[in-house]
Protein backbone atom coordinates (compact mmCIF):
# COMPACT_ATOMS: atom_id res chain seq x y z
CA UNK A 1 0.00 0.00 0.00
CA UNK A 2 1.17 3.85 -1.16
CA UNK A 3 -0.42 7.38 -0.61
CA UNK A 4 -2.14 8.14 -3.41
CA UNK A 5 -0.28 11.07 -3.43
CA UNK A 6 3.36 10.60 -2.17
CA UNK A 7 4.33 13.43 -0.23
CA UNK A 8 1.12 14.70 0.89
CA UNK A 9 1.01 12.83 4.16
CA UNK A 10 2.11 10.20 6.15
CA UNK A 11 1.53 7.08 7.07
CA UNK A 12 2.19 5.02 10.43
CA UNK A 13 0.14 5.28 13.72
CA UNK A 14 -0.05 8.92 14.09
CA UNK A 15 -0.49 10.05 10.65
CA UNK A 16 -0.88 13.41 9.45
CA UNK A 17 -1.04 16.17 6.34
CA UNK A 18 2.06 17.32 5.13
CA UNK A 19 2.02 21.03 4.58
CA UNK A 20 4.63 23.87 3.86
CA UNK A 21 5.69 26.93 6.44
CA UNK A 22 6.72 30.26 4.51
CA UNK A 23 10.26 31.09 5.85
CA UNK A 24 9.56 34.89 5.45
CA UNK A 25 5.95 35.05 6.89
CA UNK A 26 5.76 31.74 9.07
CA UNK A 27 2.06 31.24 6.73
CA UNK A 28 1.40 27.04 6.66
CA UNK A 29 -0.02 26.27 3.19
CA UNK A 30 -1.53 22.88 1.97
CA UNK A 31 -0.75 21.05 -0.15
CA UNK A 32 3.03 22.28 -0.01
CA UNK A 33 3.94 25.19 -1.53
CA UNK A 34 6.85 24.79 -3.64
CA UNK A 35 7.35 28.28 -5.38
CA UNK A 36 5.88 31.30 -3.98
CA UNK A 37 4.06 32.19 -0.70
CA UNK A 38 0.36 31.89 -0.59
CA UNK A 39 0.29 34.76 1.56
CA UNK A 40 -0.45 37.94 -1.00
CA UNK A 41 1.53 40.59 1.32
CA UNK A 42 4.43 37.75 1.26
CA UNK A 43 7.41 37.42 -1.57
CA UNK A 44 9.02 34.39 0.18
CA UNK A 45 10.10 31.74 -2.12
CA UNK A 46 11.59 28.90 0.58
CA UNK A 47 9.75 26.68 2.89
CA UNK A 48 10.03 23.80 5.06
CA UNK A 49 7.94 20.84 5.54
CA UNK A 50 5.65 21.21 8.43
CA UNK A 51 3.51 17.98 9.71
CA UNK A 52 -0.41 20.06 10.44
CA UNK A 53 -2.10 18.88 13.69
CA UNK A 54 -3.71 15.63 13.37
CA UNK A 55 -6.75 17.41 14.96
CA UNK A 56 -9.45 19.73 13.42
CA UNK A 57 -13.14 20.85 14.05
CA UNK A 58 -15.93 20.24 11.79
CA UNK A 59 -16.58 23.16 9.66
CA UNK A 60 -19.26 21.52 7.74
CA UNK A 61 -20.33 18.40 6.46
CA UNK A 62 -22.94 16.82 3.73
CA UNK A 63 -23.10 13.55 2.47
CA UNK A 64 -23.27 11.18 -0.88
CA UNK A 65 -26.65 9.53 -1.68
CA UNK A 66 -25.72 8.46 -4.88
CA UNK A 67 -22.31 7.07 -5.79
CA UNK A 68 -20.36 9.40 -7.21
CA UNK A 69 -18.60 8.82 -10.68
CA UNK A 70 -15.16 8.50 -10.89
CA UNK A 71 -12.52 9.81 -9.97
CA UNK A 72 -13.90 8.42 -6.96
CA UNK A 73 -13.76 5.07 -5.89
CA UNK A 74 -16.64 3.22 -4.48
CA UNK A 75 -15.80 2.08 -1.49
CA UNK A 76 -18.94 -0.62 -1.19
CA UNK A 77 -20.36 -3.04 -3.42
CA UNK A 78 -23.55 -2.20 -3.35
CA UNK A 79 -23.49 1.52 -3.03
CA UNK A 80 -24.09 2.94 0.45
CA UNK A 81 -24.04 6.67 1.64
CA UNK A 82 -20.95 7.63 3.07
CA UNK A 83 -20.06 11.30 4.31
CA UNK A 84 -18.04 14.32 3.57
CA UNK A 85 -15.97 16.78 5.97
CA UNK A 86 -14.47 20.10 5.53
CA UNK A 87 -12.29 20.21 8.51
CA UNK A 88 -11.21 23.21 10.09
CA UNK A 89 -7.12 22.96 11.38
CA UNK A 90 -5.67 25.15 14.26
CA UNK A 91 -3.58 26.72 11.61
CA UNK A 92 -6.55 28.38 9.92
CA UNK A 93 -7.00 25.68 6.91
CA UNK A 94 -9.69 23.88 5.82
CA UNK A 95 -9.04 20.70 4.41
CA UNK A 96 -11.76 18.43 2.55
CA UNK A 97 -11.94 14.72 2.96
CA UNK A 98 -14.30 11.45 3.29
CA UNK A 99 -15.37 11.11 6.73
CA UNK A 100 -13.23 7.36 8.24
CA UNK A 101 -14.88 3.73 7.86
CA UNK A 102 -17.89 2.82 10.35
CA UNK A 103 -18.98 6.43 10.46
CA UNK A 104 -21.44 8.12 8.66
CA UNK A 105 -23.55 12.02 8.95
CA UNK A 106 -25.09 10.68 12.37
CA UNK A 107 -21.64 10.52 13.69
CA UNK A 108 -20.88 13.64 13.29
CA UNK A 109 -21.60 17.86 13.85
CA UNK A 110 -20.34 21.03 12.78
CA UNK A 111 -18.06 21.80 15.36
CA UNK A 112 -17.18 18.28 16.31
CA UNK A 113 -13.31 17.48 16.79
CA UNK A 114 -12.02 14.99 14.51
CA UNK A 115 -9.18 12.88 13.73
CA UNK A 116 -7.16 12.06 10.67
CA UNK A 117 -6.42 8.97 9.79
CA UNK A 118 -5.20 6.80 6.59
CA UNK A 119 -7.48 4.76 5.53
CA UNK A 120 -7.57 1.91 1.86
CA UNK A 121 -9.00 3.42 -0.98
CA UNK A 122 -8.45 0.52 -3.19
CA UNK A 123 -6.17 -2.35 -2.98
CA UNK A 124 -3.13 -0.63 -3.76
CA UNK A 125 -3.57 3.50 -2.27
CA UNK A 126 -4.05 4.91 0.76
CA UNK A 127 -5.86 8.13 1.47
CA UNK A 128 -6.44 10.56 4.61
CA UNK A 129 -9.74 10.22 6.13
CA UNK A 130 -11.40 12.25 9.09
CA UNK A 131 -12.79 10.13 11.87
CA UNK A 132 -15.21 11.17 14.85
CA UNK A 133 -13.51 11.57 18.36
CA UNK A 134 -16.13 9.64 20.67
CA UNK B 1 -23.34 58.71 -18.72
CA UNK B 2 -24.94 56.96 -15.65
CA UNK B 3 -25.90 53.18 -16.80
CA UNK B 4 -28.96 53.20 -14.69
CA UNK B 5 -32.06 53.81 -16.74
CA UNK B 6 -30.21 53.89 -20.12
CA UNK B 7 -31.49 50.94 -21.26
CA UNK B 8 -34.67 48.58 -21.07
CA UNK B 9 -35.86 45.40 -22.08
CA UNK B 10 -38.30 45.58 -24.66
CA UNK B 11 -39.09 42.05 -25.39
CA UNK B 12 -39.42 38.68 -24.15
CA UNK B 13 -39.52 35.07 -25.84
CA UNK B 14 -38.94 31.50 -25.00
CA UNK B 15 -39.69 27.97 -25.88
CA UNK B 16 -41.78 25.69 -24.09
CA UNK B 17 -40.56 24.41 -20.79
CA UNK B 18 -39.65 20.48 -21.11
CA UNK B 19 -37.96 17.55 -19.91
CA UNK B 20 -37.23 16.40 -23.59
CA UNK B 21 -37.41 19.05 -26.35
CA UNK B 22 -36.91 16.46 -29.01
CA UNK B 23 -34.44 19.10 -31.23
CA UNK B 24 -31.25 20.89 -31.19
CA UNK B 25 -30.07 23.41 -28.32
CA UNK B 26 -29.64 25.65 -31.67
CA UNK B 27 -32.75 25.72 -32.55
CA UNK B 28 -34.39 26.25 -29.08
CA UNK B 29 -31.78 29.03 -29.13
CA UNK B 30 -33.43 29.98 -32.31
CA UNK B 31 -36.94 29.85 -31.23
CA UNK B 32 -36.38 31.81 -28.13
CA UNK B 33 -34.31 34.60 -30.09
CA UNK B 34 -36.99 34.66 -32.87
CA UNK B 35 -39.97 34.90 -30.69
CA UNK B 36 -38.21 37.73 -28.49
CA UNK B 37 -37.53 39.82 -31.85
CA UNK B 38 -41.07 39.33 -32.42
CA UNK B 39 -41.98 40.37 -28.81
CA UNK B 40 -39.91 43.67 -29.15
CA UNK B 41 -41.84 44.42 -32.58
CA UNK B 42 -38.54 44.45 -34.13
CA UNK B 43 -37.27 42.50 -36.95
CA UNK B 44 -34.28 40.41 -36.71
CA UNK B 45 -31.98 42.67 -39.60
CA UNK B 46 -32.70 45.13 -36.21
CA UNK B 47 -30.42 43.38 -34.15
CA UNK B 48 -27.07 44.18 -33.78
CA UNK B 49 -25.52 42.83 -30.33
CA UNK B 50 -25.82 39.35 -28.79
CA UNK B 51 -25.25 38.30 -24.93
CA UNK B 52 -25.14 34.94 -23.98
CA UNK B 53 -22.79 32.64 -21.49
CA UNK B 54 -20.17 30.92 -21.80
CA UNK B 55 -21.77 28.14 -21.12
CA UNK B 56 -23.66 28.01 -24.05
CA UNK B 57 -23.50 25.78 -26.78
CA UNK B 58 -24.63 28.20 -29.79
CA UNK B 59 -22.34 30.36 -30.81
CA UNK B 60 -23.20 33.90 -31.87
CA UNK B 61 -23.10 33.35 -35.51
CA UNK B 62 -24.89 30.27 -35.61
CA UNK B 63 -28.04 31.87 -34.04
CA UNK B 64 -27.43 35.10 -36.04
CA UNK B 65 -27.13 33.28 -39.48
CA UNK B 66 -30.05 31.05 -38.88
CA UNK B 67 -33.07 33.71 -37.26
CA UNK B 68 -31.72 36.48 -39.91
CA UNK B 69 -29.61 39.10 -37.79
CA UNK B 70 -26.70 40.24 -40.45
CA UNK B 71 -23.73 42.26 -39.03
CA UNK B 72 -23.16 42.27 -35.15
CA UNK B 73 -21.17 45.12 -33.75
CA UNK B 74 -21.42 43.99 -29.76
CA UNK B 75 -21.05 40.15 -28.59
CA UNK B 76 -19.75 38.80 -25.59
CA UNK B 77 -20.41 35.60 -23.22
CA UNK B 78 -20.06 35.59 -19.73
CA UNK B 79 -19.24 32.86 -17.20
CA UNK B 80 -20.12 30.74 -13.83
CA UNK B 81 -22.79 29.38 -14.89
CA UNK B 82 -26.20 30.64 -14.34
CA UNK B 83 -24.16 33.63 -12.37
CA UNK B 84 -24.18 34.99 -15.89
CA UNK B 85 -28.08 35.69 -16.14
CA UNK B 86 -28.09 38.81 -15.36
CA UNK B 87 -25.21 40.21 -16.74
CA UNK B 88 -26.31 39.32 -20.04
CA UNK B 89 -28.61 42.34 -19.11
CA UNK B 90 -25.55 44.52 -17.63
CA UNK B 91 -23.90 44.10 -20.88
CA UNK B 92 -26.63 45.09 -23.12
CA UNK B 93 -27.07 47.74 -21.38
CA UNK B 94 -23.08 49.17 -21.21
CA UNK B 95 -22.75 48.05 -24.77
CA UNK B 96 -25.67 50.60 -25.62
CA UNK B 97 -25.08 53.20 -23.22
CA UNK B 98 -21.65 53.09 -24.93
CA UNK B 99 -23.07 53.14 -28.80
CA UNK B 100 -21.82 50.07 -29.68
CA UNK B 101 -24.98 48.38 -30.34
CA UNK B 102 -28.48 49.55 -30.48
CA UNK B 103 -30.83 45.93 -30.08
CA UNK B 104 -28.50 43.05 -28.29
CA UNK B 105 -30.43 40.04 -28.08
CA UNK B 106 -30.01 37.75 -24.80
CA UNK B 107 -29.91 34.56 -24.75
CA UNK B 108 -29.66 30.69 -23.17
CA UNK B 109 -30.97 28.00 -24.04
CA UNK B 110 -30.10 23.96 -23.47
CA UNK B 111 -31.05 20.16 -23.44
CA UNK B 112 -30.34 20.33 -20.09
CA UNK B 113 -32.37 17.42 -18.80
CA UNK B 114 -32.79 15.47 -21.77
CA UNK B 115 -28.87 16.29 -22.78
CA UNK B 116 -25.93 17.21 -20.80
CA UNK B 117 -27.45 17.22 -16.93
CA UNK B 118 -25.44 19.90 -14.85
CA UNK B 119 -26.83 18.26 -11.38
CA UNK B 120 -24.42 15.35 -12.49
CA UNK B 121 -21.20 17.81 -11.37
CA UNK B 122 -18.45 16.98 -13.09
CA UNK B 123 -19.42 13.03 -14.05
CA UNK B 124 -16.79 11.90 -15.86
CA UNK B 125 -15.79 15.11 -17.28
CA UNK B 126 -11.83 15.44 -17.74
CA UNK B 127 -10.29 17.53 -15.09
CA UNK B 128 -6.84 18.16 -16.48
CA UNK B 129 -7.44 20.19 -19.36
CA UNK B 130 -7.93 23.58 -17.84
CA UNK B 131 -7.30 25.37 -14.45
CA UNK B 132 -11.16 25.35 -14.31
CA UNK B 133 -12.16 21.52 -14.27
CA UNK B 134 -8.35 21.21 -12.34
CA UNK B 135 -10.37 23.71 -9.76
CA UNK B 136 -12.32 20.71 -9.00
CA UNK B 137 -10.09 18.55 -8.43
CA UNK B 138 -9.63 19.66 -5.20
CA UNK B 139 -13.40 18.13 -4.83
CA UNK B 140 -14.40 15.32 -6.84
CA UNK B 141 -11.91 12.86 -5.62
CA UNK B 142 -13.70 12.37 -2.46
CA UNK B 143 -17.24 11.85 -3.75
CA UNK B 144 -17.61 15.43 -3.41
CA UNK B 145 -18.91 16.31 -6.71
CA UNK B 146 -22.31 17.72 -7.69
CA UNK B 147 -23.60 21.24 -7.35
CA UNK B 148 -26.64 19.48 -4.48
CA UNK B 149 -23.78 18.70 -2.55
CA UNK B 150 -21.92 21.52 -2.92
CA UNK B 151 -24.30 23.69 -1.56
CA UNK B 152 -25.26 21.15 1.29
CA UNK B 153 -21.34 22.26 2.67
CA UNK B 154 -22.31 25.82 2.89
CA UNK B 155 -26.35 24.89 4.38
CA UNK B 156 -25.11 22.71 6.93
CA UNK B 157 -22.96 25.91 7.97
CA UNK B 158 -25.67 27.61 8.17
CA UNK B 159 -27.78 25.76 9.70
CA UNK B 160 -25.29 25.57 12.73
CA UNK B 161 -24.71 29.08 12.71
CA UNK B 162 -28.25 30.43 12.33
CA UNK B 163 -30.55 27.92 13.99
CA UNK B 164 -31.96 27.18 10.92
CA UNK B 165 -33.40 24.29 10.21
CA UNK B 166 -34.54 22.20 7.06
CA UNK B 167 -38.04 23.18 7.48
CA UNK B 168 -36.61 27.04 6.77
CA UNK B 169 -35.40 25.64 3.49
CA UNK B 170 -38.30 24.03 2.87
CA UNK B 171 -40.63 26.81 3.29
CA UNK B 172 -38.89 28.18 0.02
CA UNK B 173 -40.01 24.93 -1.69
CA UNK B 174 -43.35 24.95 -0.84
CA UNK B 175 -43.55 29.21 -1.43
CA UNK B 176 -42.07 28.19 -5.19
CA UNK B 177 -44.52 25.81 -6.09
CA UNK B 178 -47.37 27.65 -4.78
CA UNK B 179 -46.76 30.44 -7.69
CA UNK B 180 -45.63 27.41 -10.37
CA UNK B 181 -48.93 25.23 -9.70
CA UNK B 182 -51.36 28.51 -11.24
CA UNK B 183 -48.46 28.90 -14.13
CA UNK B 184 -49.08 26.78 -16.85
CA UNK B 185 -45.58 27.73 -18.36
CA UNK B 186 -44.24 25.87 -15.13
CA UNK B 187 -43.32 22.13 -14.52
CA UNK B 188 -45.11 22.14 -11.42
CA UNK B 189 -47.80 23.93 -12.78
CA UNK B 190 -51.44 22.56 -10.69
CA UNK B 191 -48.74 20.61 -8.68
CA UNK B 192 -48.26 22.47 -5.14
CA UNK B 193 -46.73 20.64 -2.52
CA UNK B 194 -46.55 20.66 1.27
CA UNK B 195 -44.14 21.16 4.01
CA UNK B 196 -44.53 17.71 5.19
CA UNK B 197 -44.36 16.60 1.51
CA UNK B 198 -41.02 18.36 1.80
CA UNK B 199 -39.90 16.66 4.52
CA UNK B 200 -40.76 13.39 3.68
CA UNK B 201 -38.67 13.50 -0.26
CA UNK B 202 -35.46 11.92 -0.11
CA UNK B 203 -32.29 13.50 0.41
CA UNK B 204 -30.13 14.39 -2.13
CA UNK B 205 -27.31 15.51 -0.29
CA UNK B 206 -27.90 16.15 3.71
CA UNK B 207 -29.53 18.60 4.47
CA UNK B 208 -30.52 18.99 0.94
CA UNK B 209 -34.27 16.88 0.32
CA UNK B 210 -34.98 16.23 -3.17
CA UNK B 211 -37.67 19.07 -3.39
CA UNK B 212 -34.88 21.41 -2.18
CA UNK B 213 -33.32 21.30 -5.93
CA UNK B 214 -34.36 22.58 -8.78
CA UNK B 215 -35.96 21.72 -12.25
CA UNK B 216 -33.65 20.24 -15.05
CA UNK B 217 -35.29 21.63 -17.93
CA UNK B 218 -34.50 21.73 -21.98
CA UNK B 219 -36.13 25.05 -23.72
CA UNK B 220 -34.67 28.56 -24.17
CA UNK B 221 -35.23 31.96 -22.76
CA UNK B 222 -34.14 35.06 -24.99
CA UNK B 223 -34.00 39.28 -23.93
CA UNK B 224 -34.15 42.04 -26.41
CA UNK B 225 -32.44 45.27 -25.18
CA UNK B 226 -32.38 48.60 -26.37
CA UNK B 227 -32.46 52.06 -25.75
CA UNK B 228 -34.80 53.60 -23.21
CA UNK B 229 -36.09 56.06 -25.20
CA UNK B 230 -36.13 53.38 -28.36
CA UNK B 231 -38.77 51.32 -26.11
CA UNK B 232 -40.61 54.21 -25.75
CA UNK B 233 -41.79 53.40 -29.56
CA UNK B 234 -42.25 49.98 -29.05
CA UNK B 235 -45.48 47.92 -28.22
CA UNK B 236 -44.71 46.82 -24.91
CA UNK B 237 -44.12 49.17 -21.71
CA UNK B 238 -40.24 49.05 -21.56
CA UNK B 239 -38.66 47.12 -18.69
CA UNK B 240 -35.79 50.09 -17.52
CA UNK B 241 -32.64 48.41 -16.60
CA UNK B 242 -32.56 50.53 -13.46
CA UNK B 243 -29.18 49.26 -12.26
CA UNK B 244 -27.20 46.40 -13.27
CA UNK B 245 -23.93 45.05 -11.77
CA UNK B 246 -21.79 41.62 -11.68
CA UNK B 247 -19.50 40.58 -8.50
CA UNK B 248 -17.06 38.26 -7.56
CA UNK B 249 -16.09 37.63 -4.13
CA UNK B 250 -12.56 37.27 -1.95
CA UNK B 251 -11.11 33.98 -2.88
CA UNK B 252 -14.44 32.86 -4.85
CA UNK B 253 -14.38 29.30 -5.93
CA UNK B 254 -17.28 27.64 -8.25
CA UNK B 255 -20.11 26.88 -5.51
CA UNK B 256 -17.15 25.54 -3.41
CA UNK B 257 -15.45 28.69 -1.54
CA UNK B 258 -15.29 26.58 1.68
CA UNK B 259 -11.62 28.36 2.81
CA UNK B 260 -13.66 31.95 3.62
CA UNK B 261 -13.07 33.31 7.30
CA UNK B 262 -17.54 32.68 6.81
CA UNK B 263 -19.24 30.21 4.12
CA UNK B 264 -22.70 31.09 5.80
CA UNK B 265 -23.06 33.99 3.79
CA UNK B 266 -22.22 34.30 -0.24
CA UNK B 267 -20.52 37.55 -0.49
CA UNK B 268 -20.21 37.88 -3.99
CA UNK B 269 -23.92 38.57 -3.99
CA UNK B 270 -24.27 41.16 -1.44
CA UNK B 271 -21.32 42.81 -3.98
CA UNK B 272 -23.79 42.89 -6.14
CA UNK B 273 -26.55 44.02 -4.12
CA UNK B 274 -24.39 46.90 -2.82
CA UNK B 275 -23.54 48.28 -6.57
CA UNK B 276 -27.24 48.11 -7.43
CA UNK B 277 -28.57 50.41 -4.62
CA UNK B 278 -25.82 52.52 -5.03
CA UNK B 279 -26.21 53.12 -8.94
CA UNK B 280 -30.53 53.15 -8.39
CA UNK B 281 -30.38 55.36 -5.40
CA UNK B 282 -32.54 52.73 -4.46
CA UNK B 283 -33.26 50.43 -0.97
CA UNK B 284 -34.40 47.09 -0.63
CA UNK B 285 -37.59 48.17 1.42
CA UNK B 286 -38.07 49.96 -2.35
CA UNK B 287 -38.77 46.67 -4.13
CA UNK B 288 -41.95 45.72 -5.10
CA UNK B 289 -41.24 42.04 -6.00
CA UNK B 290 -38.07 40.09 -6.34
CA UNK B 291 -36.64 37.21 -8.56
CA UNK B 292 -34.04 34.88 -6.42
CA UNK B 293 -31.94 32.76 -7.95
CA UNK B 294 -33.57 29.09 -6.73
CA UNK B 295 -31.45 26.25 -7.95
CA UNK B 296 -31.29 24.89 -4.12
CA UNK B 297 -33.33 26.75 -1.14
CA UNK B 298 -30.96 27.19 1.23
CA UNK B 299 -29.22 30.24 -0.81
CA UNK B 300 -32.39 32.26 -1.27
CA UNK B 301 -32.26 32.73 2.60
CA UNK B 302 -28.07 33.45 1.99
CA UNK B 303 -29.43 36.27 -0.46
CA UNK B 304 -32.15 37.98 1.46
CA UNK B 305 -29.53 38.63 3.82
CA UNK B 306 -26.83 39.60 1.54
CA UNK B 307 -29.36 41.92 -0.52
CA UNK B 308 -30.20 43.85 2.66
CA UNK B 309 -34.29 42.36 2.66
CA UNK B 310 -33.24 40.91 6.67
CA UNK B 311 -30.37 41.23 9.27
CA UNK B 312 -27.78 38.08 9.27
CA UNK B 313 -29.47 34.75 10.43
CA UNK B 314 -32.94 36.48 9.82
CA UNK B 315 -33.63 34.87 6.82
CA UNK B 316 -36.00 31.98 8.05
CA UNK B 317 -38.03 34.20 9.89
CA UNK B 318 -38.44 36.60 7.19
CA UNK B 319 -39.61 33.61 4.72
CA UNK B 320 -42.39 32.26 7.60
CA UNK B 321 -43.35 35.48 8.25
CA UNK B 322 -45.19 35.69 4.75
CA UNK B 323 -42.87 38.67 3.13
CA UNK B 324 -42.18 36.39 -0.06
CA UNK B 325 -46.06 35.57 -0.57
CA UNK B 326 -48.07 37.55 -3.21
CA UNK B 327 -49.67 39.51 -0.90
CA UNK B 328 -46.31 40.26 1.49
CA UNK B 329 -43.82 42.51 1.03
CA UNK B 330 -41.78 41.13 -1.24
CA UNK B 331 -43.90 38.65 -3.55
CA UNK B 332 -40.72 36.53 -4.56
CA UNK B 333 -40.62 34.26 -7.52
CA UNK B 334 -43.85 34.79 -8.72
CA UNK B 335 -43.62 32.48 -11.67
CA UNK B 336 -42.54 29.43 -9.46
CA UNK B 337 -38.83 29.86 -9.65
CA UNK B 338 -36.01 27.59 -11.02
CA UNK B 339 -37.72 25.20 -8.31
CA UNK B 340 -41.75 25.55 -9.48
CA UNK B 341 -41.55 26.81 -13.55
CA UNK B 342 -37.98 25.93 -15.09
CA UNK B 343 -34.72 25.59 -14.53
CA UNK B 344 -33.03 27.91 -17.23
CA UNK B 345 -30.16 29.10 -15.76
CA UNK B 346 -32.04 32.45 -14.64
CA UNK B 347 -33.28 33.58 -17.74
CA UNK B 348 -36.82 32.71 -17.19
CA UNK B 349 -36.76 34.28 -14.09
CA UNK B 350 -35.52 37.81 -15.97
CA UNK B 351 -38.24 37.58 -18.13
CA UNK B 352 -41.15 36.59 -15.52
CA UNK B 353 -39.46 40.29 -13.84
CA UNK B 354 -40.38 41.91 -17.17
CA UNK B 355 -43.53 40.53 -17.05
CA UNK B 356 -43.95 41.71 -13.35
CA UNK B 357 -43.04 45.51 -14.71
CA UNK B 358 -45.55 45.06 -17.60
CA UNK B 359 -48.09 44.00 -14.90
CA UNK B 360 -48.62 40.39 -16.90
CA UNK B 361 -47.52 37.96 -14.64
CA UNK B 362 -50.07 34.93 -13.96
CA UNK B 363 -49.19 35.60 -10.35
CA UNK B 364 -48.96 39.81 -10.59
CA UNK B 365 -49.01 40.96 -6.91
CA UNK B 366 -50.46 44.43 -7.66
CA UNK B 367 -48.53 47.39 -10.04
CA UNK B 368 -44.46 46.51 -9.60
CA UNK B 369 -42.24 49.55 -10.11
CA UNK B 370 -39.36 47.87 -9.31
CA UNK B 371 -38.39 44.42 -9.18
CA UNK B 372 -35.00 43.01 -8.19
CA UNK B 373 -33.79 40.11 -10.06
CA UNK B 374 -30.47 37.78 -9.49
CA UNK B 375 -28.30 35.20 -10.90
CA UNK B 376 -26.41 32.06 -9.93
CA UNK B 377 -25.72 31.31 -6.45
CA UNK B 378 -22.51 29.89 -4.68
CA UNK B 379 -20.57 31.90 -7.89
CA UNK B 380 -19.43 34.80 -9.44
CA UNK B 381 -22.86 36.33 -10.14
CA UNK B 382 -24.94 39.19 -10.94
CA UNK B 383 -28.04 41.17 -10.32
CA UNK B 384 -30.31 43.86 -12.27
CA UNK B 385 -33.29 45.79 -10.66
CA UNK B 386 -35.64 46.63 -13.57
CA UNK B 387 -38.08 48.96 -13.66
CA UNK B 388 -41.19 51.00 -14.73
CA UNK B 389 -41.08 54.09 -17.32
CA UNK B 390 -39.03 57.15 -15.21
Amino acid sequence: MRPAIEGWFTTGDEPALVGSRCGSCGHVAFPKETVFCKNPACSGDEFDDVELSRRGRVWSYTDAQYQPPAPYVPRTDPYQPFAIAAVELPEGLVVVGQVADGFGTADIKVGAEVELVVEPLDDELLIWRWRPIS
Amino acid sequence: MTLSGAAAIAGIGATEFSKASGRSELQLACEAVTAAIGDAGLEPSDVDGMVSFTAESSAEIHVARNVGVGELTFFSRIGYGGGAAAATVAHAAAAINAGLADVVVCWRAFNERSGERYGLGQANRPMDTNADRAAYSWMTPFGLSTPAQWVAMFAQRYIHEFGASSEDFGRVAVLDRKHAATNPHAWFHERPITLEEHQASRWISEPLHLLDCCQETDGGQALVVVSAERAKDLPHPPAVVVGASQGSGEDQHMMTSYYRPSISGIPEMGLVGDQLWQQTGLRPSDMDAAILYDHFTPFVLSQLEELGFCGRGEAKDFVADGHLELDGSLPTNTHGGQLGEAYLHGMNGIAEAVRLVRGTSVNQPGTVANVVVTAGTGVPTSGVVLGAAR
